[in-house]
């Protein structure tokens, strides 16, 4: 299992207590939308800036290192702080954290993607078992988004999108860090707007993604520009 | 089973009264570096080695139950496929590369013959997802593992828990293949002081550090990096090697430099078994024209005359170890020869 049940470390030498009595969940939920709507795999969706109907067949993507922070340089991560989001699993778009209260934390981040050290470091189980589905068998590595789906736009065989947006190394890491302030809610939503993701990828052109390379990178940059924070 | 091999340490864990763990190591010759596989993260068990072992030789890994890892990696080739020069598959298919020989693993830190596999745990994949291979894909191994009752059992002794995982599933091959150590051919017991070459192989081991040693590096006999050999492409295979890993141009042509050691069991020989001679191979590198590769080793012919070239295979068949080849505790374990129903 990745992390520890809840590890608390103070980088300024503070060690934080966390009994259950001295520690608050902070709840997060990520919400992957469409036409800013809760999106359901399988569900058609007309897509107005596409003038064409998009289905969401898969949604599954690693979050790393879900951390909170502040300028005291204390921080606390998620439990487990790395994890698979599947659309498939809705539980897997839960997740908390407990802080120590009477902490107060300014800063949420988090990367989009497994970075280099666990990418190198053999097999892993849990959430980064390679039997989720999440790890190219012909090269080494995690996909760290894989997005599928069908709409009539789209050229390929049985119209079928296919992005798996991976790689690790220079110069296609395609690890994304993203990082919001924080207003001490005790619930996040994390939501991640699909909408402009279709759109800027252009499904007529760009819609089969399967390796490390140039067309990873620049989907994978345009990531972290998806996600949005709310109470 | 493989204690030759391996020396048992007893470890009692302070706080852990009730238990003792039995935890095993790699043993190797001191004229051998420190392995560089870290077994702190996959600390080698005899249950998790048999396990390995059994799923190493057991064909429920392919689609259609044809093919086993030892399909192509037979223990009486060193674990290559002699006589084929590319490795075959389910379904009669031929794929694109000779399989190379399985020995001193826990020594290398990229596999396959361009680097595409950074970890000798996710190695496995590679093979077992190919469709000219396997065919199948990890997630219906481990389901129809978890349908074998025999699989049950060895995952329950092996990992405390009869639950088949990837993690665990992939953990349990490289144990066996770490146990594969080939330290025991004549060069070894030489280097040990308990043998001496003999006059020709003397020979040939000067002319091999002149002219072989700064690639195929001892005592393992590659420095397994990655190097241009000045082999012409085979245009129907177009194999640029690494290049199709990094797609970076000066990756080109370049592919992992395979070890010398019992090269008398892994013919055919090169990424894609074009020779079936060893003195093809020599031959190559003796006439290899003047600038056909600017790698600086391979810059010049060796111009190897014919008793040159005898004295250096001499020299090479030093690095035979069939002590290792004819290891019966490699061979097709006792667990799958007895095959219950389920």
């Amino acid at each position: 299992m990745l992390g520890s049940l809840c590890s608390v470390s103070a980088q300024s030498g503070a060690v934080v207590s966390t009994d259950k009595d001295s520690t608050q969940d902070i709840q997060f939920r990520f919400q992957p939308q469409i036409n800013s709507e809760p999106l359901k795999l399988g569900r058609s969706y007309y897509i107005s800036e596409l003038e064409d109907s998009v289905s969401i067949e898969k949604l599954k993507f690693y979050i790393a290192e879900l951390t909170l922070s502040n300028a005291e340089m204390t921080h606390v991560h998620s439990s487990p702080a790395t994890f698979l989001i599947d659309m498939e699993d809705s539980a897997s778009l839960q997740r908390s954290c407990a802080i120590p209260k009477g902490v107060s934390y300014q800063k949420l981040s988090f990367s989009l993607g497994l970075d280099s050290a666990i990418q190198c470091s053999g097999a892993k189980g849990g959430e980064l078992d390679p039997t989720r589905g999440m790890y190219w068998s012909w090269q080494s590595g995690y996909i760290n988004l894989k997005l599928e789906g069908t709409s009539n736009s789209c050229p390929a065989r049985n119209h079928l999108i296919q992005y798996h947006i991976g790689g690790f190394q220079s110069p296609y890491n395609t690890e994304q860090s993203i990082v919001f302030e924080y207003d001490h809610s005790p619930s996040i939503l994390i939501t991640m707007d699909l909408n402009k993701l279709l759109t800027e990828k252009n499904i007529t052109k760009n819609f089969q993604i399967m390796s490390p390379n140039q067309k990873a990178m620049d989907f994978a940059k345009n990531l972290p520009d998806l996600f949005r924070i709310s109470p | 089973m493989k204690s030759n091999l391996i020396v048992l340490l007893i470890c009692a864990f302070i706080g852990l009264s009730f238990t003792s763990e039995r935890v095993l190591y790699l043993l190797y010759p001191s004229h051998f570096p420190a392995p560089t596989y870290n077994l702190t993260d996959n600390p080698l068990l005899q249950e998790s080695i048999d396990l390995g072992q059994m799923l190493f030789y057991d064909p429920i890994l392919s689609k259609d139950y044809s093919i086993s890892c030892a399909s192509c990696h037979s223990p009486y080739n060193a674990f290559a496929h002699t006589d084929h020069d590319l490795s075959h598959g389910i379904n009669d298919s031929i794929g694109t590369r000779n399989a190379p020989a399985l020995f001193n693993l826990a020594w290398q830190t990229s596999f396959m013959w361009d680097g595409a596999v950074n970890h000798l745990d996710m190695q496995s994949l590679a093979p077992l997802s190919h469709p000219s291979e396997m065919g199948e894909n990890i997630k219906d191994v481990v389901e129809k593992l978890s349908n074998t009752m025999r699989y049950r059992t060895a995952f329950y002794n092996a990992w405390a828990d009869s639950l088949p995982t990837g993690e665990r599933f992939l953990k349990s091959i490289t144990q066996f293949q770490l146990t594969l150590i080939s330290a025991t051919a004549k060069y070894d017991r030489v280097m040990a002081g308990n043998d001496v070459l003999s006059p020709q192989e003397a020979m040939g081991y000067v002319l091999f550090k002149d002219h072989c040693g700064s690639c195929h590096t001892e005592p393992l006999f590659s420095s397994y990096g990655f190097s241009k050999n000045g082999l012409p492409v085979d245009t129907t295979l177009d194999d640029y090697g690494r290049y199709g890993v990094t797609k970076n141009d000066e990756d080109s042509l370049l592919f992992k430099i395979p070890s010398l050691r019992n090269l008398s069991y892994t013919f055919p020989y090169m990424h894609d078994g074009r020779y079936l001679k060893l003195n093809e191979v020599l031959n190559h590198y003796n006439i290899l024209e003047a600038g056909m590769i600017d790698d600086s080793a391979l810059s010049r012919p060796m111009n190897l005359s014919s008793k040159d070239k005898a004295d250096l295979i001499s020299f090479l068949m030093t690095l035979n170890d069939t002590a290792f080849v004819f290891n019966p505790q490699n061979k097709f374990p006792q667990s799958l020869q007895v095959r219950s129903k389920n």
